[in-house]
């Protein structure tokens, strides 16, 4: 009845591979054919016991940041710790 | 209480490593490093101040630092300064945007630095300060001094490691 609780309180975060103790991984979703970069952007989303989960970790988001209009680069970082607190963060270059 | 301490344990460890601070790519015209977004000031009647810092080699040595101030009515900014100690982050500022969050108006602005002064400007025995001024009003961001305890070893480890890669 615990595990069956303490999982269901487990939240996910998108990454290639997880830990289920504690996951820090970065990885890339899109690179395009403009070139070169000079700004960085980034925005996240965050959850929490798996039950609440708010954020904005849109590309578009994160180029706000920084001024960016030509995206050259995406990447993204996943960090968990236990499943309970998961932060996902999208990263931009361009310029 | 045990999770609170797994999360700590697990920053603690991350906090003595620079690797979840910043990240960087290689370009054909130089490495591009960007520290990922971090509190370290906050008004208590107004709201708190995220920065990141973005360098790129190359560029005759400058960074930009990009900010996000919290405050209760939308202040458009002209300047800035950064203070630590005698090493002072001052310059215009250029927007981003400005727009409402909750209850405050967020802002977000951009100011060219020098990355020299970065590196000495994290100095963990200081106590610094961020003014935004809007017409020569000063609106003021005292440190988190918990934060910038934690922080200031990793920024100066970060832009030291940026200034042996670069061979300056």
């Amino acid at each position: 009845m615990c595990a069956a609780l303490f999982c269901a309180g487990c939240g996910v975060v998108k990454t290639p591979v997880s830990g289920a103790l504690y996951t820090d991984v970065k990885d890339g979703i899109a690179v395009t054919a403009n070139a070169g970069s000079n700004k960085v952007g980034t925005a996240e989303a965050t959850g929490y016991l798996g039950l609440v989960a708010v954020g904005d970790a849109s590309i578009e988001a994160a180029a706000k940041e920084a001024g960016i209009t030509r995206i050259h680069h995406v990447d993204y970082q996943s960090k968990s710790y236990l499943g309970l607190y998961n932060v996902y963060t999208i990263i931009v270059y361009g310029e | 209480m045990l999770f609170a301490a797994f999360v700590l344990a697990c920053t603690s460890v991350a906090g003595q490593n620079i690797r979840g601070h910043y990240v960087s790519k290689a370009d054909a015209d130089g490495t591009i490093y960007h520290t990922l977004p971090v509190t370290l000031f906050e008004n208590r009647r107004e709201g708190d101040l995220t920065f990141d810092l973005t360098y790129k080699e190359g560029q005759q040595g400058r960074v930009t630092l990009n900010f996000t101030y919290r405050a209760s009515q939308p202040v458009q900014a002209d300047s800035v300064r950064f203070i630590s100690g005698e090493t002072v982050l001052a310059g215009p500022v250029s927007k981003f945007y400005i727009e409402p969050e909750k209850k405050l108006w967020k802002h977000r602005y951009s100011l060219q630095t020098d990355a020299a002064l970065v590196r000495v400007f994290f100095d963990e025995e200081t106590e610094p300060q961020a003014v935004v001024y809007s017409g020569g009003r000063p609106l003021v961001y005292d440190v988190k001094r918990s934060a910038w305890h934690s922080y200031a070893p990793v920024g100066r480890k970060i832009f030291e490691m940026i200034r042996l890669n670069e061979g300056r």
